[in-house]
């Protein structure tokens, strides 16, 4: 009997298409692993897809938590590419790099909320309780984020061919699971 | 609070037991001092009010672009691993599907 090979997704190249292609991969769609895997495979779509966003939400809160002062600006984004450098590690994968953007956006977010209410002067009860309350919303999502982090990297997702200068790297990854 | 009908007297008016009492303060001076006093009151209250209302929707515009970020980053991990031949029990761990449940 003639059996037909299913027709491949095409591979997205917006953000949107990526977006779609990813949400109906989460609702179990397997007919998208293919493509999910070719979309995750190179970075320049994990970048379309978070890169921009993830850069935009810490400059906002970087100028928001240092003002008009350079040198405050300074001191915070020395301190976000230093917890960068140790969170990516060596070789990081296109995933994991936007993950470690995103705990690095949600630190900033912590660092905001804990400002923000440390200096309220006089709060009412009511500016008390919104400051508490995004201070451990913000404290949740912050160890979320290391937690996907982490098993990411427990899981060893291999999706990687990594460009490094010229010379292409293939990474092989073994899963313990 | 204001002036009464024919601009004598000027009164508070205020809630007590769920009913609302009018307290009568006086004409002339008197009068006119409690009324500055209470536009100075009003006047606070509603700039602190305004105030509010910019932190909280600075704040919301910060938070959302962090809230789309976590979004798309969940997204991604879930696609990741599904593609990596895992599937997840119950909203809950991520475990290598078997065999036969592999989809390539």
């Amino acid at each position: 009997m003639a059996t037909t090979k299913p027709t491949e997704l095409a591979i997205p190249t917006t953000t949107d298409g990526i977006r779609a292609l990813l949400q109906r991969a989460a609702k179990g769609d397997t007919a998208t692993l293919p493509a999910i895997r070719k979309v995750l495979e190179n970075p320049v779509n994990i970048e379309l897809f978070g890169g921009n966003l993830a850069a935009c939400a810490q400059q906002s809160f970087v100028k928001a938590l240092s003002g008009e002062d350079l040198s405050v600006h300074e001191a915070i984004k020395a301190k976000l590419a230093v917890m960068r450098k140790e969170l990516q590690g060596e070789n990081p994968t296109p995933v994991e790099v936007l993950l470690v953007e995103r705990i690095v956006a949600c630190w900033l977010q912590v660092q905001d909320a804990d400002i923000r209410a440390g200096q309220a002067t006089e709060p009412t009860f009511k500016q008390a309780d919104f400051n508490q309350r995004r201070m451990d919303a913000t404290n949740r999502r912050y160890l979320a984020a290391l937690k996907a982090l982490a098993l990411v990297r427990k899981l060893a997702v291999p999706v990687f061919q990594l460009n490094v200068a010229r010379k292409q790297v293939n990474v092989v990854t073994t899963n313990p699971a | 609070m204001g002036w009464d009908k024919d601009g004598r007297y000027y009164t508070r008016s205020r809630r007590e037991n769920g009913r609302v009492v009018r307290e009568y303060i006086g004409g002339g001076v008197l009068g006119e001092l409690a009324a500055q006093m209470d536009a100075i009151t009003r006047d606070k209250r509603d700039t602190d009010r305004e105030g509010n209302r910019i932190f909280r929707q600075e704040i919301e515009t910060l938070d959302a672009s962090v809230a789309e970020l976590n979004e798309l980053a969940d997204l991604l991990v879930a696609a990741a691993l599904l593609a990596a031949g895992f599937r997840q029990h119950n909203r809950g761990n991520w475990r290598k599907r078997r065999g036969n449940d592999q989809a390539d």
